[in-house]
């Protein structure tokens, strides 16, 4: 067990000083959300009604997007100079490789989080003060549901030469059903209750943030499963 | 049958079982069975696509193979992973190091991976081995080719493994690096290790390998001392024809 924790967090660690120093992926990851929210704020200048839905869309467009820059350039590092071959030959669980690049990516998100979430807040005119605690909660739910699907899937098209592509299909397809509960969840935050959204009438926000952990837990145990199969 | 000298020795380090690989229906690797003894050296020399590195990557544990076995120290690869993989260490055409990491932090890291006790010892000994204290906080995308190479040996064979699987390790490098490189194998093979080694040049596997077989067609299709001249003059014929030389 303690075996498992030293290489999850030797993983973990080597990833996030290897981002330190590149700086290459928060990088694109702010400016993508920089141009998404912008864009966005343009058109809901036009329909001032519409600014909280846009708001949280904006939120959930640059998270989904992100995680995909972040869990393709996570696993392009490894495929880099042989280096998976050397963590898969060096008697690496691959289910430990999987939790420590996991790890890696909701860190990643959380901090991008931190950045992205003020800048959104500012372009729409929004304060969730109130309901900070519950926008942390939805948007952690939200990293780790992406960021579980997305590692596994960052292996898989490592070896394809489209990967941005295929890796945005893919993490779309797949994390389509946590989405309606996440952008329900904010909407309720945002709006403080008095529009939650179509898909969560008559719903707590207990109950949403029940039903995207229970993605997330069901997303992080398959593809726990399934990465020992798609390495190697 | 060029396997059978090498069947016979009792007391293998590595022993492959009817080792078979294919991708996309062509077959790579058809029933390959081979040993290695603890301090043997064995060249597996072959033409491009040949199937060298499926070889290597699947006696390393790196990929699967369709059908056969591997045993490391008498362990088997895929059943008892956790006993057999720590005992090789792979030295392959990329060096497995990152270049955004210094030299140190590559080597702690594998060391973490590793599980080692000794860590910070076993890495300054490793760095001080492999002529790298002068690079030790170096980042690793700064260093030449030949530096990374040892840096890449020093990764291998960190762990003390009990066989060092070397894919092309001559390649990129200058004599004088390609020497080391033959010293810092011959040291471990002195202290029980064993060699697998693809190579295209004979001459400097005969440095540091005993035996070598030819990998033709997914099988061995020879195998002798590598000191032997008609095994020299067979790989270069080999060679030039797999050019079109001849």
């Amino acid at each position: 067990m303690s075996n498992s924790i030293n290489i999850i967090k030797a993983i973990f660690v080597k990833d996030l000083i290897n981002e330190l120093r590149s700086k290459q992926t928060f990088a694109s990851m702010v400016v993508l959300s920089i141009i998404i929210a912008w864009i966005f704020r343009l058109t809901s200048s036009v329909i001032e009604s519409a600014m909280v839905s846009i708001a949280a869309a904006v939120i959930m467009v640059s998270v989904v997007f992100s995680s995909i820059l972040c869990c393709e350039r996570s696993f392009a590092v490894e495929h880099g100079d042989g280096c998976m071959d050397g963590l898969l030959s060096a008697s690496a669980d691959r289910g430990n490789i999987y939790i420590g690049k996991l790890l890696f990516n909701v860190t990643m998100l959380c901090i991008f989080d931190c950045v992205m979430v003020p800048v959104v807040c500012v372009c729409f005119n929004l304060t969730p003060a109130g309901n900070l605690l519950k926008l942390i909660v939805i948007l952690l739910l939200v990293n780790i549901g992406v960021s579980a699907v997305g590692t596994l899937l960052g292996s898989i098209v490592m070896s394809i030469k489209s990967r941005s592509s295929v890796l945005s299909i893919l993490i779309m397809a797949l994390i389509m059903p946590m989405m309606i509960p996440a952008i329900s969840g904010l909407l309720m935050v945002f709006s403080a209750g008095a529009d939650s959204g179509m898909f969560s009438a008559g719903q707590s926000f207990s109950e949403i943030a029940g039903m995207m952990a229970a993605y997330d837990a069901i997303f992080v145990t398959v593809c726990w499963l399934v990465f020992g199969f798609t390495v190697g | 049958m060029a396997e059978e000298n090498l069947k016979k020795n009792n007391s293998a380090a590595l022993e492959a079982k009817n080792i078979s690989k294919s991708f996309a229906n062509k077959d790579v690797l058809r029933g390959i069975s081979f040993k290695v003894k603890a301090g043997d050296g064995v060249c597996v020399y072959g033409s491009n696509a040949s199937g060298k590195t499926t070889l290597l990557r699947i006696l390393a544990g790196i990929l699967q193979a369709k059908d056969g076995t591997v045993k490391i120290g008498g362990w088997d690869i895929k059943k008892s992973a956790e006993k057999a993989l720590p005992m090789i260490g792979v030295i392959s055409h990329g060096t497995m190091t990152y270049p955004q990491l210094t030299v140190e932090e590559n080597l702690k890291f594998f060391a973490d991976i590793y599980n080692l006790s000794d860590k910070k010892e076993r890495v300054t000994e490793m760095i001080d081995e492999m002529n790298l204290s002068k690079f030790r906080y170096d980042v690793v995308s700064s260093l030449s080719r030949g530096t990374r190479q040892r840096l890449a040996i020093g990764r291998a064979v960190l762990h003390r493994p009990k066989v060092i699987l070397a894919d092309e390790p001559f390649t990129g490098l200058d004599s004088k690096s390609k020497q080391k490189f033959i010293d810092i194998i011959n040291k471990l093979k002195k202290a029980g290790g064993a060699l697998v080694l693809t190579s295209h040049h004979v001459e400097l596997a005969g440095k540091c390998c005993e035996k070598i077989v030819v990998l033709d067609g997914g099988k061995f299709s020879a195998e002798a001392d590598i000191g032997d001249d008609d095994v020299r003059r067979f790989c270069e014929d080999h060679s030039a024809s797999a050019k079109g030389e001849i």
